[in-house]
């Protein structure tokens, strides 16, 4: 734009011309560069729009469209409205689920964000802090069923915690941790954590880095102490970044399936369901595609809403720089 | 300031201890021998035999066709993937194009999908048109999952990018591709690779994903192919399962180690 | 745009190649080669026994696919029913697990290969009920498991302690091993459907009428004879005979229980667990009691029968030689390389059981004419048993106590047969 614009300065002699003239100009220049922009733009936008759709268009509008409907097991199912959502609402394990949800997310932000802050802070500058990083992040190489695995048999009855309780004479706070609510979803909240925290540290670690280190002598030189550097300097520098990890922990949390389906299947007796594994018990469990299809509508609309509010305050935006 | 210093290095010790703890005990049950192992996951010493529970774990889980998929998973679907976010994210940073929000919602939503909603509509799809139990169709699936947190990646650190350099190039008449190829991409390689070891572990470690789209074991991922190793009518025993999770987390593992730097550099804003 | 073209090249070569290897044999000569599909891990090399049987018969072999994960693997095939695209063979459940598949044409009408087996005396026709829906067969049984209890012989001899006879001799046994410090008996509460186990063998030990009128849905879970078998289990609850709910007790843990002395209800594939994987000696280390009945009125004992399913896809291309698959699988040669394979007893009666555990508890079973009970999981309303596991869960946690459990039960149960007889009728 402001190749054209200077173009046509020097070719016009920058004397002044009628308005409407130069009003018409304006808009064919900005026809022209549109146009110019336009194809080759998409060209490049095209192929992941359409590898993301591919794994994206079909399943949501057939979970949309199912979830309007009766289907069942192997059969063919009717169009019953917004039946399903009816019978959600009404579902006594919907108070149970989300409240688990709001645990998880609490919990994920209580211990991952806030340890991986700590750490992150901690850590920086010090020698051998590389280390340090590198120890956080090694859970997260492991997949998922592995961790779930190893911590249940440390969380088992008959397991580690209640064994090291033994050993240290602690033999009153044995319990069974998995399957007492809310010690079971606590003590995956702790399994997610140890395989979560070293990606928040390294994010942290990143912002922390970015933070100029003029602005943080010329604080120090005012005479601000270590709590009054980090709550007028580094927390507010921090923003970004914050964005960034809250909202992709707040996305991954409201989604918790993978260790609590490992680890508890959501039980017992249906105790430590979280939405994503209720979607998944009524799908792939109970065969009711309807009713789970109108579970992941109602997951995907919490998702992408918290998403959105989440990130839209700290994303940086392409043309303010 | 010294004793600043030392409290935070305890701090952290005692903390990072803690993490290694379950490692150890991976490590441990892993290794331990398997003739009196019965169901004893703890932290005792229970013998050091790596080298035959690694060929019995080798055996057992076909490692070598699981471990030859995942590779091809792994470098073609995180590198396709990066490729075309980084190419997307050069559109959304660098060209103007119109509704810029919705693209990348559009692109990043895919993330934000729960992973299990996807699997069955998939699986019809793949089933109607033969791409189910191919390894062209994991592939896919892999590349458009992958895409969307690559694409947030690469744009955050696109944006850092000096607006001047870009305009001087234009000027002097350089096309959106050359633009890209010749400035975009050497500045932005370290959060490329950083999006490629996210992506790279990630499908390495996929599992739902692999059970349903598969069947045949040389085209199923190995998380896929491990859990067939365990549950109540198997017959191995822990050491072994356990060895084929340490072995299958070596890749990953060395791939982090190596990678480390890259991803303070690569996640950093400024450059 | 490039990147799908590539892609869809690459998809269409696949799809060639796959629909030319589809069907295999016609082409390639005698031997046909069927798709099995099954969610039994571990159990390849198993399969693969049966097939060179198979082959030697009737020129068919077996191509076994391992799915992991039970719930894909069921979605899978439902799904393949509206696809038609699927395996030729694969396992199932029978009892009403059977019905939506029977229903919306996943399975083959085997009625026929059942007449022919029952007339060469392969297969009692007392199973057969067990396999179908209305009046069509659609199932021949992958093995046939009881539930008896396992136990320690030596820790028995070892605490003067012998198979008992009555409950009483059976509670006896249960304080004797607590005061010994082992745990007496196993109960799970991991994956939910461990629940039902406990619940049906107490109350088959109690009356066998009452646990089929219960779930046949002619009496409610309310009915004060069904509360009074709750109650005997609160109090085996109560006075810790129990191991913790988050035990399992399958396979490589069933060992480590059974080293320990305690005793574990399980079904009878669970016996290569002991003696392959444990390296336990059948009838001198470990055997098998038929749990004594509750009720000493009653004359005979019962026993729960667990019954897998080996169904053909009806929709598969080759249907004809999976029929023939299915009838050539009941006779002799696959029955005896079963047996000899899993350690576990097999349909077919004219084949010899070679362990010596489930030798001699066939042969009590046949002698005492001991009743055989479908397993709880499979006799009732799919929705109505997975969910009434967690409930029972509850119970068995002490969450809920014996009214809440049978209120909540009944009302559970009383939804669900509406919507079950209001989709599939009867």
């Amino acid at each position: 734009m402001i190749q054209t614009e200077n173009k046509l300065g020097r070719l016009r002699g920058n004397t002044p011309r009628p308005s409407w003239l130069a009003f018409r100009g304006k808009l064919e220049n900005a026809k022209n560069q549109r146009r110019k922009e336009g194809f080759g733009t998409y060209l490049f936008l095209v192929p992941a729009t359409i590898g993301v759709l591919f794994v994206l268009l079909y399943p949501v509008l057939r979970t949309l469209w199912l979830s309007l409907t009766d289907t069942e097991g192997a059969g063919v199912g009717k169009f019953i409205g917004f039946h399903n959502y009816k019978t959600l609402v009404k579902d006594p394990i919907l108070l149970r689920t989300m409240s688990n949800v709001a645990i998880w997310t609490i919990g994920t932000m209580a211990l991952p964000v806030f340890l991986g802050l700590v750490i992150a802070y901690l850590a920086l500058g010090l020698k051998g802090s590389a280390i340090y990083r590198m120890i956080f992040l090694l859970p997260y190489v492991l997949s998922g069923v592995a961790v779930a695995s190893i911590w249940f048999h440390i969380f088992q009855t008959k397991g580690l915690v209640n064994q090291f309780l033994a050993g240290i004479g602690l033999e009153r706070y044995q319990q069974s941790w998995l399957l007492n609510y809310p010690q079971n979803t606590i003590s995956m909240i702790i399994a997610a954590t140890w395989s979560g925290t070293g990606l928040i540290v390294i994010l942290f670690t990143v912002g922390l880095q970015n933070i100029p280190l003029q602005t943080v002598e010329a604080a120090t030189l005012d005479g601000a102490n270590g709590w009054q550097m980090f709550r007028s300097i580094i927390w507010p520098q921090l923003k970004q970044i914050r964005a960034v990890v809250i909202g992709t922990a707040l996305a991954n949390s409201l989604r918790t399936f993978d260790i609590v389906w490992v680890m508890t299947q959501g039980g017992p007796s249906r105790t430590s369901e979280t939405l994503g594994v209720t979607m998944y018990r009524e799908s792939f469990l109970l065969n009711r595609y309807g009713y789970g299809a109108s579970i992941a509508v109602l997951l995907m609309v919490l998702v992408v809403s918290v998403s959105y509010f989440s990130l839209r305050g700290g994303l940086k935006r392409e043309n303010s720089l | 300031m010294r004793t600043a210093k030392v409290g935070r290095h305890i701090f952290l010790m005692v903390f990072a201890a803690m993490w290694l703890a379950p490692i150890y005990l991976l490590i441990i049950n892993a290794m331990a021998n398997t003739k009196n192992y019965m169901d004893n996951f703890d932290w005792a010493y229970k013998g050091f035999q790596p080298l035959p529970n690694f060929k019995a774990a080798w055996a057992a889980a076909e490692l070598t066709p699981g471990l030859i998929s995942n590779a091809i998973y792994g470098i073609v679907g995180a590198g396709v993937s990066v490729a075309l976010a980084a190419l997307s994210a050069y559109a959304v940073v660098a060209l103007n194009p119109k509704a810029k929000q919705v693209w990348f919602w559009l692109i990043y939503g895919v993330n934000l999908v729960p992973i299990p909603m996807l699997l069955l509509p998939l699986f019809d799809i793949f089933a109607r048109t033969g791409l189910y139990d191919t390894r062209a169709g994991l592939l896919l699936v892999y590349i458009g999952i992958a895409i969307p947190f690559a694409f947030f990646l690469s744009r955050n650190h696109m944006l850092s990018i000096s607006r001047e350099i870009v305009e001087a190039a234009q000027i002097d008449g350089a096309s959106k591709l050359l633009v890209f190829t010749r400035i975009f991409l050497p500045l932005s390689w370290p959060a490329l690779g950083a999006a490629f070891l996210f992506q790279f572990t990630w499908i390495w470690n996929d599992l739902l994903f692999g059970l349903t789209l598969t069947v045949s074991s040389n085209v199923r991922p190995l998380m896929a192919t491990l859990s067939t190793l365990v549950g109540q009518y198997s017959t191995l025993k822990l050491p072994i399962v356990l060895c084929v999770t340490l072995i299958a987390s070596l890749p990953t593992a060395f791939l982090y180690i190596v990678g480390q730097r890259l991803f303070i550099t690569g996640l950093k804003a400024g450059s | 745009m490039s990147s799908k073209k590539i892609a869809i090249a690459v998809v269409a070569s696949f799809a060639l190649t796959s629909v030319a290897y589809a069907g295999s044999a016609v082409a390639a000569g005698k031997t046909t080669t069927l798709n099995f599909y099954h969610d039994k891990k571990g159990w390849d090399e198993r399969f693969l026994a049966v097939s060179t049987a198979l082959n030697d018969g009737a020129n068919i072999k077996l191509k076994p696919s391992t799915f992991a994960d039970t719930t894909i693997y069921q979605n899978t095939l439902n799904q393949a029913a509206k696809t038609g695209k699927g395996p030729d063979l694969l396992t199932w459940w029978s009892g009403y697990r059977m019905v939506d598949g029977a229903k919306n044409g996943i399975f083959a009408d085997i009625s026929d290969v059942w007449a022919s087996a029952i007339k060469a005396g392969d297969v009692s026709a007392d199973l057969q009920k067990q396999f179908q829906v209305g009046s069509k067969t659609y199932g021949i049984p992958n093995g046939v498991s009881f539930w008896p209890m396992f136990y320690n012989k030596k820790i028995f001899a070892q605490y003067g302690l012998s198979v008992p006879k009555t409950w009483a001799e059976f509670i006896n046994i249960c304080d004797t091993l607590k005061a010994k410090g082992i745990t007496p008996l196993t109960a799970s509460v991991d994956g939910a459907w461990p629940a039902f186990i406990w619940f049906e063998q107490l109350l088959i030990s109690q009356d066998p009428k009452l646990y089929l009128d219960l779930t046949s849905n002619k009496i409610k879970y309310t009915d004060p004879k069904v509360k009074a078998v709750l109650q005997i289990w609160k109090d085996m609850i109560d006075k810790g005979y129990f191991t913790a709910g988050d035990t399992s007790f399958f396979g490589e843990a069933a060992v480590a229980l059974m080293n320990k002395g305690t005793m574990i209800p399980v079904g009878t594939w669970n016996n290569s667990a002991f003696s392959v994987t444990g390296g336990l000696v059948g009838g001198k280390d470990y055997d098998a009691f038929v749990i004594p009945n509750i009720n000493p009125a009653l004359k005979t004992q019962s026993i729960i029968v667990e019954a897998g399913a080996i169904g053909a896809l009806a929709k598969g291309k080759n249907l004809a030689q999976s029929k023939v698959a299915l009838r050539e699988w009941l006779k002799f040669p696959a029955q005896a390389m079963w047996a000899d394979v899993s350690g576990d007893g097999v349909p077919n009666p004219k084949v010899p059981v070679a362990d010596p555990v489930i030798k001699s508890l066939s042969k009590y079973v046949a002698t005492n004419k001991v009743n055989q009970v479908q397993r709880y999981w499979e006799s009732g309303p799919v929705p109505l048993i997975e969910n009434g596991c967690a409930i029972l869960s509850a119970f068995m946690l002490g969450k809920k106590t014996v009214d809440e459990v049978s209120t909540e039960m009944a009302a559970l149960s009383d939804k669900e047969w509406a919507a079950w007889t209001a989709k599939y009728g009867k």
